[in-house]
C-alpha cells in the first residue's frame, strides 16, 4: 500500500507530519492533486455537480461505480444529509473535521462534496478488502477435523470465529495500534466467562504499545508478552478458527490482528503447547497416548544429544558391555571430540531445516531428502561423524517436529544447545545444572500473570484432565482453573445413573 | 513489625507437604545409614521411625505457637524475649540455617569429587550452583516452593532403584529385632537429626501460606512421608549390607547402586548423583530464602542484598573447606546445633511462649 | 550510576560463564581414547611383589575384538595400575572391569590388599566377578577365546554358572559381605585352564582373606544345597550297578537352632526335589525311584556332615552358620561363638522327592 503524498518521503520525520496537519484545511490536500493514486475528480455533468476524492488503491471501484456514483448522478438539489441517506452503504458520515477526513480517506473512504472549497462532505466506506481465499491450515495440519484456516483479513477471520460462536456474549474490542501502520487489533472474549482482570490486562498492554508498525500478530505477542527475554512463547498462536472458538469458550482471550493469519491466545500454559487441536477429534485414549508420545519426544529431542556427549565424554561406565562394541567402533574413526561431532551434526540439521523452510515446498522436499540421505551417509562414510550419533540426531530432529506449535518447536531446537554445552562441561551433572536453570526459568514465567507451568505447578488436579492426557468430554465440565473464569462450569455433566445389573 | 505477606505471594497449604519433605530429604540420604547404625546396628531403622515421631511432636509444638501468633519466628522472638534478645536468637537461628545450607552444598560437591570427577574444582561448581540459587530465590517464595515441588516429584523416579538391591538383600540381617538398648537407639536418633533437619524452616514459611492453619495437616503428611522413605531406605540398606560391612561404607546408598545393571544403563550411581543435583537445589534454595528473609526482617535491608551477601559468604566458606576431615567436622557441628535446636530449643520456646501468653492474657 | 547498574547483570553473567568455561574443566575420558580394562589377574611372586596382568579389548572396525594384555611386576596395590599405564598407549580406564582373578598362591597368602583396591575405587562396580585360578592368571588372560573380549568371556562364564546354580552367588559384593560379616567366611569359584578352555573346578574357601580349603566339584551339589535355596543343573547317583542322572534339582533349606544361650545345636532341614533325566538300566521301576531318593539322601547327608566337620576343623564358616545363630540370639557374642564353633553339633536332615521321571516310562 503506497500512498504518495508529501508525508511519504518524510515518513521517518513524524514532526513534519504534525506541522502538515496544522496547516489550513483547504490546502492540506493540495499537494495530492493529480499525484499517484490520489484522485480528486469533479463530476460536472451530473444533475447536481459534485466532487469525489479518494485514494484509488484503497477503494473498491466496483462499490464506487455500483453503489455510489449512480445514486449521486440521480440526485437533484441534494443536501449532504440526503446524499448520506440515499447511499446504500452502512458506514458513512458527514464531517468537516480535517483530521478525521484524512484518517478515513486513508482507510478507503470516498469523500463526496459539492464544492472543493469547503471541507464538509459525506464520507462513505468503499474499502477494498481483498484477501486470499480460506485454505487448509499449513502449520497446524490435521488429518481429521475442519480444514479451514485464518487468512490475512480480519473481517474474514472474525467471520470464521463468529460463525462458530453465535452468541451475544462474544465480545469484541477493536483497537488501532502502530503509529504508521494503524493496524486494527481485535480482542475477543466471552463476557461472563473470561476473567475481567485478564481482559483488562490485555487491553491495557495493547493500548500501551508504542511501536510504529504492527505487521503481524507476532509483533503484538512480542510487545505484550510477560517476559520478552524468554525463548518460550507465552502466548499460543493458532491458525485454526475452531481452536480459537474452543479457547474462547474455555475463558481465554484471543487477540486477532488485521493482516495476520494467526490469532493469539492468552493466558496459556506450557502444557497447552503440546496439545494439538486434533486431539479433540479422536477418542480420548488415542489422544492421551499421542500426548504422552509427544511429551517423551520433546524430552528425547532435548536430552538425547547432550546425554550422548556426556556419556561418551565422561561416563563410559554407564554404557552396557554389549553396546560398548557398537559405540566404540562407530566412534573410533571419528577424528573429533564428541561435542564437536554433535555440534556439526546438530548444525547440519538446523541448516537443512532452515533451507527447507526458506525454499518453495517442492524444492524444500528435495533438500530434505538430499540432506538427510546424501549428507548423512556421506559424512558417516567419510568418518566425520559416527553413525550412532547420526541416528540420535535424526531422531531428535524428528521428535522436535511432533510439537504441534511451531514456535514451541523453535524454542526446543534452541534449548538443546545450552544443554549440549553443559554436557560437555560437566557431563551428566552439567545436564542436571542446565535442567535446573530451565526449571527455574519456567517457574518464573507467567502468561498474563498466570503461572506458566500450571497445572503441574501449582498443582491443579482438575486441570490435569486435559493436559498430558485428555479424558473424555463428559469429564471436562469445568473451565480450566488457571484462567480464573467467572463462570466455572461449562455444562452440567450428564446425571450419573445407578449402575445397572447385567441384562437389566 | 508485622510479617504481613501479600496474598499474591502466598502459596497453597498443600505445598507444605513438599516444603517439609524436600528440606528433610537431601544429601544425607546418600550416607545416613552408617551414622545411625554406629550405635544401634541393624535396629537403627527403629531410630528413624522414632525420630520421625519426635518431629511430629515438634511440628505440633511449632503450630501451637504459630497459630496463636500468626506470624514468623522473628516476630515471635521479639514478642517473647523483647527486641534485642529476640533478634539475637533469631540471628543465631538464621546462622544455623545458613551454615546448614552451605554444608549441604559442600557435602554434595565432595560426593561429586569422590564419585564422578576426582579433579573437580570446588569453586566453579559452587559458583554456578549458587547463581542458580540466586536466580530462583530472587523470584520469591512461590518459585522456591515450586523448586521444592519439582525437586520432590522428579526424583521419585529413583525410588524403584532402591528396590533393585533387594535382589541381593538378606533380611536375616535385620534379626533379631530390638537387639540394642534404648540408649543406643537414642544415640541413633541423635545421629539421624542432621539428616532430617530442615523442617524448622517452617517457622519462617508460616506466614506465606494461604490459610496457614490448614498447612499443619500437610506438614505432618510430609514428615510422615519422609520418615517412611528414610525407614525404607534404611531397611533396604541393612538387608543389603551386614551390620559390620556397613561400617566401612561411607556412602552406602551410592555403593548399593553400584551393583545394579540395567540393559540400557549400567551403573546407576552416576545418574543418581546427577539427579541429586536437582534434589539438593531446593534444600539450598529454602535455606537461603529463609536466611535472607530473616536477615531482612532483623536488619531492615532488602532481601535481595541480604541474599547476595549470604550467597557470597556461602561461596567463600565452600571454597575454603577442602578436605574430608573439615567437611566431616562441619557436618557434625551442624548436627550438634541441630540437636540443640530440635530437642532443646523448640520445646523451651514452646513452654516459654505459653507461659508468656498466659501472663499476657491475665494482665 | 544508573547505566552502571543496568549493565551489571549481563556483565556478571558473562564473567561467570567465562570463569566456568576456563576453570571448570574436568578430565575427560572420551570413549575411544581410553583403553578399557576388563579383566585383571594377580600372580604371586614373593611377599612384597606380584605380577599384575590386565586385559584390554581392542575394538576393530568390523566389530570384532582383539585382546591385548599388559603385565607388570610391581608392589601390590594401586601402584600397579599406575605402572601399567606407562606401558599403555592410552589411559587405562577401570570402570568396566568385569573380572579379577587371583592365582592360588596369591589366594593362600591373602588377597585383602587387592580387594581393598577394588573396593575403594568408586569406578568399579560391586557386581565385579572374582575367581581363584589354578595356575598362573597371566596364562589364562593371555589366552583368547574366540573373537570375544576375555574379561567379558570369563565374567559371563561365571555368571552363567551362578545362574544355573552350579555355584552359589558370588561377586565382589558377596565377597565383601561375607568378609565383613561376623560368623561368615567368603568363598570364590576356582577356575582352571585346561586345553585352551576355562573350566570350573570347584570353590576356594577362605578364612578371612586367605584361601584355606579347596572344595571339589563333586561336592558342589551338597555345598550348594547346604548354602541356601538352590537350583542345581544336574547330577548322577549310583544305585546298585546302575546310574541315575537327574536334572534341575531344586532345594530349600531351613535351619533350626536350639540352645542359643548355651551351646547352640543346629539342625539343617533340606527339602530336595529332582526329576530323573537318564537311567542306565532297562526299565525304570518305582523301586528305582525310591532307591534314587534314598541314595541322594545318603549322599547329601554323608557329604554334608563330612564338609561341616572339615569346616569346623579349619575354623571357617562359609555357610554362614554363625550369622544364622546371631539372627536367633539376643546379645550374640562373636568371641564365644568362635570358641564354640568347632564343637557345635550340626545335624543334616535331608528329604528327597523325585517329582518327575521324564517323558519315557521305561524300555522293555
Amino acid at each position: 500500500m503506497i500512498i504518495r503524498r508529501e508525508g511519504v518521503t518524510g515518513i521517518r520525520r513524524p514532526r513534519k507530519n504534525k506541522q502538515e496537519t496544522a496547516e489550513p484545511p483547504s490546502t492540506w490536500a493540495e499537494p495530492f492533486w493529480e499525484r499517484g493514486d490520489f484522485t480528486h475528480t469533479h463530476h460536472a455533468n451530473a444533475t447536481h455537480p459534485y466532487w469525489i476524492t479518494h485514494i484509488t488503491s484503497l477503494v473498491d471501484t466496483e462499490v464506487l461505480h455500483r453503489d455510489i456514483l449512480p445514486y449521486l448522478n440521480k440526485l437533484s438539489f441534494p443536501t449532504l444529509q440526503e446524499v448520506e441517506s440515499v447511499l446504500p452503504i452502512e458506514e458513512k458520515e458527514i464531517t468537516d473535521d480535517p483530521e478525521k477526513i484524512k484518517d478515513l480517506l486513508l482507510r478507503g473512504y470516498v469523500w463526496i462534496r459539492f464544492s472543493d472549497r469547503v471541507l464538509e462532505g459525506v464520507l462513505a466506506r468503499a474499502e477494498l478488502d481483498k484477501s486470499r481465499a480460506v485454505s487448509i491450515p499449513q502449520e497446524e495440519f490435521s488429518v481429521v477435523g475442519p480444514k479451514e484456516s485464518f487468512v490475512e483479513s480480519l473481517t474474514t477471520n472474525l467471520n470464521m470465529v463468529r460463525k462458530r460462536l453465535p452468541i451475544k456474549e462474544l465480545q469484541l474490542q477493536e483497537l488501532t495500534v502502530g503509529t504508521y501502520s494503524k493496524t486494527k487489533v481485535a480482542v475477543l472474549y466471552i463476557d461472563g466467562v473470561a476473567n475481567e482482570e485478564n481482559v483488562n490486562t490485555v487491553l491495557q498492554r495493547i493500548k500501551a504499545i508504542k511501536f510504529y508498525q504492527i505487521l503481524d500478530s507476532s509483533y503484538i505477542s512480542q510487545l505484550i508478552t510477560d517476559n520478552s527475554n524468554s525463548i518460550f512463547p507465552q502466548m499460543l498462536d493458532t491458525e485454526r478458527p475452531e481452536r480459537v472458538a474452543a479457547v474462547l469458550a474455555e475463558g481465554s482471550i484471543v487477540i486477532m490482528v488485521d493482516g495476520s493469519p494467526h490469532a493469539l491466545i492468552a493466558p496459556t500454559t506450557l502444557v497447552e503447547f503440546f496439545s494439538a487441536f486434533e486431539d479433540y477429534f479422536i477418542n480420548w485414549q488415542m489422544a492421551s497416548f499421542f500426548r504422552i508420545v509427544r511429551l517423551f519426544s520433546v524430552l528425547f529431542s532435548i536430552l538425547i544429544t547432550p546425554i550422548y556427549v556426556a556419556v561418551v565424554t565422561y561416563h563410559y561406565a554407564l554404557i552396557p558391555t554389549d553396546l560398548m562394541v557398537t559405540l566404540v567402533t562407530s566412534r573410533s574413526i571419528v577424528p573429533f571430540p564428541p561435542i564437536l561431532e554433535a555440534m556439526i551434526l546438530e548444525l547440519t540439521i538446523e541448516l537443512l531445516r532452515e533451507a527447507g523452510a526458506r525454499l518453495p515446498t517442492k524444492v524444500g522436499q528435495t533438500i530434505g531428502i538430499v540432506g538427510g540421505i546424501v549428507i548423512g551417509t556421506a559424512s558417516v562414510q567419510a568418518g566425520l561423524t559416527s553413525n550412532v550419533l547420526l541416528i540420535f540426531v535424526a531422531l531428535a530432529a524428528l521428535a522436535s517436529f511432533t510439537t504441534p506449535v511451531y514456535r514451541m518447536g523453535n524454542a526446543i531446537r534452541l534449548l538443546r544447545f545450552p544443554f549440549l554445552l553443559f554436557a560437555q562441561l560437566w557431563g551428566l551433572i552439567g545436564v542436571a545444572i542446565a535442567f535446573i536453570f530451565v526449571m527455574g526459568h519456567l517457574l518464573r514465567l507467567t502468561s498474563l500473570g498466570r503461572p506458566y507451568l500450571e497445572p503441574i505447578y501449582p498443582l491443579r488436579l482438575k486441570d490435569l484432565r486435559d493436559s498430558f492426557i485428555r479424558l473424555p468430554f463428559n469429564t471436562q465440565s469445568h473451565c480450566p482453573a488457571y484462567l480464573q473464569t467467572q463462570d466455572k462450569q461449562r455444562f452440567t455433566p450428564p446425571w450419573r445413573q445407578k449402575p445397572r445389573d447385567i441384562d437389566e | 513489625m508485622q510479617a504481613h505477606v501479600n496474598r499474591q505471594y502466598r502459596v497453597s497449604p498443600y505445598l507444605a507437604f513438599f516444603l517439609i519433605y524436600k528440606t528433610q530429604f537431601g544429601v544425607g540420604v546418600l550416607g545416613f545409614q552408617r551414622y545411625i547404625s554406629k550405635a544401634s546396628g541393624h535396629d537403627a531403622w527403629i531410630a528413624v521411625i522414632l525420630s520421625g515421631l519426635i518431629i511430629h511432636l515438634l511440628l505440633w509444638m511449632m503450630y501451637q505457637i504459630l497459630n496463636k501468633e500468626q506470624n514468623d519466628l522473628i516476630s515471635i522472638h521479639q514478642t517473647v524475649f523483647g527486641k534485642w534478645i529476640g533478634n539475637l536468637l533469631s540471628f543465631l537461628f538464621i546462622l544455623q540455617v545458613f551454615i546448614s545450607g552451605t554444608t549441604v552444598l559442600r557435602t554434595f560437591i565432595e560426593v561429586i569429587q569422590v564419585w564422578v570427577f576426582p579433579l573437580f574444582k570446588t569453586w566453579p561448581f559452587a559458583l554456578v550452583f549458587l547463581t542458580s540459587a540466586y536466580y530462583i530465590v530472587s523470584n520469591g517464595f512461590r518459585t522456591v516452593a515450586g523448586v521444592c515441588y519439582f525437586g520432590s516429584i522428579i526424583p521419585l523416579i529413583l525410588i524403584p532403584t532402591f528396590l533393585a538391591p533387594l535382589e541381593f538383600a538378606n533380611f536375616r540381617n535385620l534379626l533379631p529385632v530390638m537387639d540394642h538398648s534404648i540408649t543406643d537407639l537414642i544415640k541413633s536418633v541423635e545421629e539421624m537429626t542432621f539428616t532430617i533437619l530442615g523442617f524448622e524452616l517452617l517457622l519462617l514459611y508460616y506466614p506465606y501460606f494461604i490459610e496457614p492453619e490448614k498447612s499443619q495437616k500437610w506438614t505432618h503428611y510430609g514428615n510422615l512421608f519422609t520418615t517412611l522413605i528414610y525407614a525404607g531406605v534404611a531397611i533396604v540398606t541393612f538387608a543389603y549390607y551386614g551390620e559390620d560391612h556397613l561400617q566401612v561404607e561411607i556412602w552406602p546408598t551410592l555403593t548399593m547402586w553400584k551393583v545394579i545393571k540395567l540393559p540400557v544403563l549400567e551403573r546407576i550411581e552416576y545418574v543418581a548423583i546427577s539427579a541429586w543435583t536437582i534434589i539438593i537445589l531446593p534444600n539450598i534454595c529454602t535455606a537461603f530464602w529463609a536466611a535472607s528473609r530473616g536477615v531482612k526482617r532483623i536488619f531492615q535491608i532488602t532481601q535481595r542484598s541480604a541474599l547476595l551477601i549470604l550467597l557470597a559468604g556461602s561461596f567463600i566458606i565452600t571454597c575454603l573447606l577442602n578436605n574430608r576431615m573439615q567437611i566431616d567436622h562441619l557436618n557434625s557441628f551442624v548436627s550438634m546445633i541441630g540437636i540443640y535446636l530440635l530437642y532443646a530449643y523448640i520445646p523451651i520456646l514452646f513452654i516459654i511462649y505459653h507461659i508468656r501468653h498466659k501472663m499476657r492474657k491475665r494482665s | 550510576m544508573k547505566k552502571w547498574i543496568k549493565w551489571m547483570k549481563p556483565i556478571t553473567l558473562v564473567v561467570i560463564a567465562i570463569c566456568i568455561i576456563i576453570f571448570g574443566n574436568v578430565r575427560k575420558n572420551v570413549l575411544d581414547e581410553i583403553q578399557l580394562v576388563t579383566a585383571v589377574g594377580y600372580d604371586y611372586i614373593d611377599e612384597q611383589t606380584a605380577t599384575m596382568t590386565a586385559v584390554t579389548p581392542v575394538f576393530r572396525s568390523d566389530a570384532s575384538i582383539e585382546n591385548k594384555t599388559l603385565s607388570i611386576t610391581a608392589n601390590l596395590g594401586k601402584e600397579a595400575l599406575i605402572a601399567l599405564n606407562r606401558e599403555s598407549s592410552a589411559n587405562l580406564a577401570n570402570a568396566k572391569l568385569e573380572v579379577a582373578l587371583f592365582n592360588k598362591e596369591m589366594a593362600k597368602r591373602g588377597i585383602l590388599h587387592m580387594i581393598d583396591t577394588l573396593h575403594r575405587d568408586p569406578n568399579i562396580g560391586t557386581s565385579l566377578s572374582l575367581a581363584v585360578t589354578e595356575g598362573v592368571t597371566k596364562e589364562i588372560l593371555n589366552q583368547s577365546f574366540g573373537t570375544r573380549d576375555t574379561g567379558h568371556y570369563i565374567a559371563s562364564l561365571l555368571e552363567h554358572n551362578t545362574q544355573n546354580g552350579s555355584i552359589p552367588n558370588n561377586s565382589l559384593h558377596y565377597f565383601l559381605s561375607a568378609y565383613y560379616t561376623k560368623g561368615k567366611d567368603p568363598f570364590l569359584p576356582l577356575l582352571k585352564l585346561t586345553d585352551r578352555e576355562i573350566t570350573l573346578t570347584g570353590l576356594a574357601l577362605f578364612k578371612k582373606d586367605r584361601m584355606v580349603f579347596e572344595l571339589d566339584r563333586s561336592h558342589l551339589f551338597t555345598f550348594n544345597t547346604l548354602y541356601g535355596k538352590n537350583r542345581f543343573p544336574g547330577m548322577k547317583v549310583q544305585i546298585g550297578d546302575k546310574f541315575v542322572a537327574m536334572r534341575v534339582i531344586t532345594s530349600n533349606r531351613r535351619i533350626s537352632i536350639r540352645n542359643t544361650q548355651t551351646t547352640p545345636e543346629i539342625t539343617i532341614y533340606l527339602n530336595i526335589r529332582a526329576s530323573i533325566s537318564e537311567f542306565s538300566g532297562k526299565h525304570l521301576k518305582p523301586q528305582h525311584v525310591s532307591q534314587t531318593e534314598h541314595a541322594l539322601k545318603k549322599q547329601v547327608s554323608q557329604q554334608g556332615h563330612q564338609l561341616i566337620r572339615k569346616f569346623q576343623q579349619l575354623g571357617i564358616d562359609p555357610l554362614g552358620l554363625g550369622d544364622h545363630v546371631r539372627s536367633h540370639t539376643r546379645n550374640w557374642d562373636f568371641k564365644t561363638w568362635q570358641k564354640q564353633y568347632p564343637r557345635v553339633k550340626v545335624r543334616i536332615v535331608p528329604r528327597v522327592n523325585i517329582v518327575e521321571i521324564g517323558v519315557v516310562d521305561g524300555l522293555d
